[in-house]
């Protein structure tokens, strides 16, 4: 091959394969949601403490050395809370959640993603403690953290979702309740 | 025969295609292909020259909006950013290009391994680099990275909260995220360095830059399409919508629209079955104990420590030694060289040995190299054929790479060339070339691979040093350079090679013709010059 077309083929080629690069670094990708949203619930907060207290004896003091005596013993673990979701009636969700962590004293966590076709649809979303009151010890309401969820979460809305548009359901520490955002 | 080699050889085929295609275009002293490693490191130092430059605007407190000012401003901001993408993308590109080269050449295995593995966790921090790049923009994009990656760490089983929830729109995400991303995107090219470092280790002389022109023009090229096409913004991101499309960059997000329809751990699992195939590659290319070539070795009793096979060797694979003294219990040495030996001896190490024999072209005294393919055995070869039968005084002798154009010797031979193969260039002892020429040759027609695609990194290069430079082992004087001559051809180009061949047999016919025209009579061409009677003084 002449040097000339030669020159001009490899120009070409080089300039053809760098625009190609050039369109593979840009090119859409279609996210295939259609015009379907999404419901999201995404919060975490600390479980409710729940402990069973007794006090110790004088005999079972006096039986331990005097910088072991304490006068009050609390055995318990964080509380596990139920996650209701209903959706136009239908339940989307009922299960129990609980802490993380291998002692499950970790912050509790919600954190699920459901598809929604467009419109309004009525929502009920319960967060409740699960334990019974009468599991809860009689120290209980005294060492909960002022910080912990409370015992029960509710929200009951109509949502009107935008194509595309996500509903978030989130916990706001400042009011202490559930609340939606949505664009 | 090796496990990949049915998959090599699919892949061998085209890419000696492209190699003939860019060779015919570019030549093949800057065929991209075969500088698709150094063009890699090349696009390295543009990422972080460029990178450095993008730092100075980058707002950890708002990223979408200073990559937005910086995009917006077509001087100091717009090509720089596009030149960083479009050379990151191209980074990948030419890794890919150079890992497969190396596949489909079968240099993986063995001492080769640890640059093998290396190479795939570099394009690993790499991917990472990107990844972490893209999600400081904190466009969809970035948006969408961010999210899968962590819906992918979530799966596994060390956090106690899943990290996807920092990007869902539960609240804003903290600059400390942002900051962490940078910190990242800055700190892993020094482990790309650290990879680089130990991907080369085991190469002498390793190129690690391809030839100025090649650079500059990659380096035009990716900046020309950064002014004329370049970078615009994606919309910001927003949790709480969900895109139509995104413009996604395909060379680090190409696995986003698999990876979002499958389960983590489904993901998880084909990443580390595809990771250990990959890192398998060096054990299954490992051909079966009889077809695996010996390393070299060395004859003590030649060898003279003169440094050269120490200095040739591509693979730093031998050095010299205290040669062991003789004791009382020692038999006698009675090599040619006994007297008078040096102290020093050189050593093999088996375990950087590729077996590629440039060591016996480079020795003299012809004292190392691979078991069947030290000078002394090539020597023999050539006996060998001498004493059978004698080829026509006009064929050409063809002596081609195994690795290169040994596959077209049956057209060679169809050009009128007697086809010997050898197993680099490099490890073609000089002498072989002047003992076949003496045996009725008219010439001798070396095939080598292309310089930068030898499979012994090195061979041809000191094979053009030992036969017009005097490097040590070299042509002797008394041979006749007319009559050798030196060609590259990559393994689809038989076209090239036999048109070498043709061009060197038409140099040896002009050789060999009289001066002059076999009617014309010298007493015609040379009219006697007039005679005078001259006074001689006395």
């Amino acid at each position: 091959m002449r040097r000339a077309p030669r020159a001009i083929l490899g120009s070409a080629l080089a300039l053809a394969a760098t625009a190609l690069l050039a369109a593979l670094s840009r090119a859409p990708q279609g996210m295939g949601s259609g015009e379907g949203g999404l419901l999201r619930l995404s919060w975490s907060g600390q479980p409710e403490r729940v402990e069973v207290c007794r006090t110790v004896s004088e005999e079972e003091l006096r039986a331990v050395p005097r910088h072991m005596r304490q006068p009050v013993i609390c055995e318990g673990q964080s509380a596990q809370y139920r996650l209701r979701v209903m959706l136009d009636g239908s339940t989307l969700v009922d299960e129990l959640v609980t802490g993380g962590g291998l002692r499950r004293d970790r912050p509790i966590y919600v954190y699920r993603e459901f598809p929604l076709t467009p419109g309004p649809r009525a929502l009920s979303v319960r967060f409740e403690l699960a334990d019974e009151p009468a599991e809860i010890g009689e120290t209980a309401a005294t060492r909960a953290r002022f910080d912990a969820l409370p015992r029960a979460l509710t929200l009951d809305t109509t949502l009107a979702l935008n194509p595309r548009a996500v509903a978030l359901v989130t916990y706001d520490a400042d009011r202490r309740a559930l609340v939606i955002r949505s664009r | 025969m090796a496990l990949t080699t049915p998959l090599e050889r699919l892949v061998r085929r085209p890419l000696a295609a492209a190699d003939a295609l860019c060779n015919r275009l570019y030549g093949w002293q800057y065929n991209p292909l075969y500088q698709s490693g150094t063009i890699a490191v090349v696009l390295l130092i543009v990422l972080i020259v460029t990178g450095i430059w993008l730092l100075l605007f980058y707002r950890v407190g708002a990223p979408w909006e200073s990559v937005a000012r910086l995009t917006a401003n077509p001087w100091i901001g717009n090509w720089v950013r596009g030149l960083h993408r479009y050379a990151s993308d191209a980074a990948l590109v030419a890794a890919a290009v150079h890992a497969l080269r190396m596949f489909a050449q079968r240099r993986s295995w063995g001492p080769r391994a640890l640059a093998w593995v290396s190479g795939f966790l570099l394009v690993a921090v790499i991917v990472v680099c990107g990844v972490t790049g893209f999600i400081m923009v904190w466009d969809t994009f970035g948006h969408g990275l961010a999210l899968e990656t962590a819906r992918l760490l979530d799966a596994l089983p060390f956090l106690s909260e899943p990290i996807s929830r920092a990007f869902v729109g539960e609240r804003a995400v903290p600059n400390t995220f942002f900051f962490l991303n940078l910190f990242a995107h800055s700190a892993l090219p020094l482990a790309v360095g650290v990879g680089l470092w130990i991907h080369v280790s085991r190469l002498a002389r390793p190129s690690l830059l391809p030839p100025r022109r090649l650079l500059w023009s990659v380096v035009g090229l990716l900046t020309l399409v950064a002014v004329v096409w370049p970078l615009s913004m994606a919309p910001q991101a927003d949790p709480l919508v969900l895109p139509e499309t995104v413009p996604t960059d395909w060379f680090y997000g190409f696995w986003l629209p698999i990876s979002r329809r499958l389960p983590a751990w489904i993901v998880w699992l084909g990443a580390l079955v595809a990771l250990a195939a990959l890192v398998a590659v060096p054990a299954l290319a490992r051909p079966g104990a009889p077809d695996r070539p010996p390393p070299s070795a060395v004859d003590p009793q030649l060898c003279t420590a003169c440094n050269q096979c120490v200095v040739d060797c591509p693979y730093e694979a031998i050095a010299l030694v205290p040669r062991e003294q003789p004791t009382d219990r020692s038999p006698p040495q009675t090599g040619p060289r006994a007297a008078g030996r040096a102290e020093l001896v050189a050593l093999v190490n088996p375990d950087r040995c590729v077996s590629c024999g440039i060591c016996a072209g480079s020795c003299a005294p012809m004292g190392v190299g691979p078991a069947g393919r030290t000078a002394r055995d090539q020597i023999e070869e050539v006996l060998r054929r001498g004493s059978g039968p004698v080829p026509p005084a006009d064929r050409v002798v063809v002596l081609a790479c195994e690795h290169g154009v040994a596959a077209l010797t049956p057209a060679l031979a169809a050009a009128g060339a007697e086809c010997r193969t050898m197993a680099c260039a490099g490890n073609l002892h000089t002498s072989v070339i002047e003992l076949t020429l003496r045996a009725g040759a008219p010439g001798v027609l070396i095939l080598a691979c292309p310089p930068r695609d030898c499979w012994g990194r090195e061979g041809p290069r000191w094979l053009h040093e030992r036969l017009y430079h005097d490097r040590e082992a070299e042509l002797k004087a008394r041979v006749d350079r007319r009559r050798v001559r030196v060609a590259c051809a990559g393994a689809a180009e038989g076209a090239e090679a036999v048109h070498a061949l043709r061009a060197f047999q038409a140099d040896l016919a002009a050789l060999d013709r009289p001066a002059l025209e076999p009617d014309e009579s010298l007493e015609a061409v040379c009219r006697p010059a007039p005679t005078e009677e001259v006074e001689v003084a006395p």
